[in-house]
């Protein structure tokens, strides 16, 4: 077990440095001067100059690399050219935004998945299964940005939903962690914390969709193969029900290729993440990198491409964790599965 | 539960049960149908079995000649399978009564083990929670569960069974694995074992083990066993009768010794010389030629005639039925069955 950890946490520090190692080749190679960039458009070149020595950009490339690397070890991402405040500050100010909705997503993909793959593959064949299996395509197969455009609207005469934002401009939530819902239940504020949860509900929808249709699949498809195993015959004929069969012995096994494809699946709600924010005017770090790009901002963009990518990084070792905690054969080291 | 099979138990080792005895299980005229991609197929028909509580019967063919179909039907474990006929037991009359009642039975009074002990057993789950489910499905408080199991893998020879239930299959030896299986079967006291070729995933020293050791708990137990196998070798030790099947029919059933020193059905006098022997100085083993029917290419008639070396041309359309010598206790589905041993 110590040694599947070790591995998977060597592989992905590795992961990480090859990220850093490319986004810092990135800057190199992205034609113009950091530090003119840097210092702005109105700067002088004694300025530019000044600038370039302070940020080390006259030293050797092999110099600034560990420079850069010392500095993202210290948090620091960079200055924002549009905004003139540290790209962390930026970003982790806009991060729980993302949180919510991708967190939020993610737990309706799988109390709605999880169990309807279950159902339909119990009933293999049957209607439902039949029913499920076309819906799953048709649901996997809308573009993201496409299903958000169509119910902004569908829904936009009717009022019952709103369909941009995070927050109506009349409430206001006194920050404690930086996440709206969070911190309106924490002071207290009802209306505030339903008006946020309101505003939720679209991007959401939206975000969840196709990870549900992958979900059901993967979902399905593991516990048929399960339902196909010996073992089943055997739990049937100790006189096990089949509900006991499904959820006792079944699911459990199919759970394994279920967790990591939902594991997988966190790096692709980021990059839906990006267009939802878009299509609903939300503040996150999709919109965030998204407005970067627009505005040049190439420090913000890459610090911003930099971040995403080590959360996923970090997800899927997370998810490579708790296989050892579903599967006694990872945890004795018997049998290795990665995501 | 247990009196019924605990009084049949036969004093001083004595394996022959009383004839008197009512038996345990009783299958009459059992069809096996079920639907293919190429249409409604006949797994098996006409299937007549019998046995009485602490008998062991041997249930014996090749692959695909139905009798693990028959097995699995017996417990109806496959709802695919569509099955006409009669299953008794102890009474009872299993075909038709509802899924809930049959799990009843299931696993408390009629048990099984399967082939692959690794397959069989769920590869997530601790071996003792596995040994103890049947008793935990039935109610049974968890730590009387957990001590009726250690129990029983105890009897089964699992060294330190406390500790080790708390492992996991793939951390057993595939002999253990089948002790586990075996325990399973055994720890809510059925009156009927169904062993579906419990040895042959094993090596030849571990089935000589597990063979053994389900001979000296069937005794304690008063167990009836159906084992179900291709290995003539692995009968003759343990089975007091043999029924004999070929694509899907029964063509002969005598008592073990019977069937050995004089089979009736020329499949059967080909398949015992198939079988290595130790005490003959032949340096070639017999094969029959030819394969196995297919169920769905059955001849009218007897279907082992394309291979049999006695038939003649009626043999392929008039169907023989499965009946008694003149000593009643050796069946056989042959127009022309053996008369005596010529060797």
């Amino acid at each position: 077990m110590l040694r599947f950890v070790g591995r998977r946490a060597l592989f992905t520090l590795l992961s990480l440095f090859s990220l850093v190692t490319i986004v810092f080749m990135l800057i190199k190679i992205i034609p113009g001067d950091e530090a003119k960039v840097a210092a702005g458009d109105a700067a002088t070149p004694e300025m530019v100059e000044a600038t370039r020595v302070r940020l080390g950009l006259d030293q050797p490339v092999p110099v600034q690399f560990l420079a850069y690397i010392w500095r993202l070890l210290h948090g620091d991402l960079g200055t924002s050219t549009t905004t003139f405040q540290p790209i962390s500050t930026n970003l982790s100010a806009v991060l729980p935004f993302t949180l919510e909705l991708i967190a939020l997503a993610m737990m309706t993909t799988v109390i709605v998945a999880i169990p309807v793959g279950m159902l339909m593959a119990a009933n293999r064949g049957g209607p439902v299964d039949l029913f499920g299996r076309v819906l799953t395509v048709v649901m996997a197969g809308m573009p993201v940005f496409w299903v958000g455009f169509m119910l902004q609207l569908a829904l936009s005469s009717t009022h019952t939903l709103p369909i941009s934002g995070s927050l109506s401009v009349q409430y206001s939530v006194q920050q404690v962690t930086g996440f709206v819902t969070l911190d309106a239940l924490l002071t207290g504020n009802d209306s505030a914390f339903r008006d946020a949860l309101t505003h939720l509900v679209l991007p959401v929808l939206v975000l969840a969709t196709p990870q549900i249709a992958v979900i059901i699949r993967t979902m399905r498809t593991s516990l048929l193969g399960e339902l196909d195993e010996d073992y089943i015959l055997m739990a049937q004929s100790k006189g096990a029900s089949r509900s006991r069969i499904l959820i006792r012995h079944g699911f459990r096994n199919a759970a394994v290729p279920t967790v990591t494809m939902i594991g997988l699946q966190v790096g692709y709600m980021i990059g839906g993440a990006v267009i939802v924010e878009s299509v609903f005017a939300r503040p996150g770090v999709g919109a965030y990198l998204t407005s970067s790009v627009v505005q040049k901002d190439t420090f913000a963009v890459l610090g911003a491409v930099l971040f995403i990518g080590a959360v996923v990084l970090i997800t899927s070792f997370l998810v490579d964790m708790f296989q050892i905690v579903i599967d006694p054969r990872v945890r004795r080291g018997q049998l290795e599965v990665t995501a | 539960m247990m009196t019924e099979a605990r009084t049949a138990a036969l004093p001083s080792g004595e394996r022959s049960p009383a004839t008197e005895v009512a038996p345990i299980l009783e299958v009459r005229d059992l069809a096996i149908d079920t639907g293919t991609s190429r249409g409604p197929m006949r797994l098996v028909e006409n299937v007549n079995l019998s046995i009485r509580p602490g008998e062991r019967l041997a249930l014996v063919g090749e692959s695909g000649s139905g009798k693990s179909v028959t097995a699995r039907a017996i417990m109806q474990l496959d709802p695919s399978m569509r099955l006409t006929g009669s299953v008794r037991f102890a009474g009872t009359e299993l075909l038709g009564l509802p899924e809930r009642s049959l799990r009843s039975y299931r696993g408390s009074r009629l048990s099984m083990v399967f082939q692959d002990p690794l397959r069989s057993l769920n590869p997530t789950m601790t071996i003792g929670e596995q040994v103890a489910e049947p008793l935990r499905i039935r109610g049974v408080s968890r730590r009387e569960a957990w001590r009726r199991a250690q129990a029983t893998l105890d009897q089964l020879g699992v060294a330190n069974a406390g500790h080790r239930m708390r492992s996991y299959p793939f951390e057993f030896s595939g002999g253990m694995r089948q002790r586990v299986a075996l325990a399973i079967a055994l720890v809510a006291e059925p009156a009927l074992l169904i062993a579906d070729e419990p040895t042959t995933a094993l090596d030849t020293r571990v089935q000589d083990r597990v063979l053994k050791l389900m001979d000296t708990i069937a005794l304690e137990r008063g167990l009836a066993v159906i084992l179900i196998t291709h290995d003539l070798g692995v009968v003759a030790g343990f089975a007091d009768r043999v029924a004999v099947m070929y694509s899907g029919r029964l063509i002969e059933e005598a008592p073990v010794d019977d069937l050995y020193r004089a089979p009736k059905h020329p499949y059967t006098r080909g398949l015992l010389d198939a079988v290595p022997r130790l005490d003959t100085d032949a340096r070639t083993l017999a094969a029959m030629p030819g394969t196995p029917v297919s169920p769905d290419a059955r001849p009218p008639g007897c279907a082992f005639a394309d291979r049999c070396p006695v038939r003649v041309d009626d043999c392929l359309s008039v169907r023989p039925v499965l009946l008694p010598m003149a000593d009643a206790a050796h069946a056989v589905a042959c127009h022309f069955p053996i008369e005596r041993e010529s060797k």
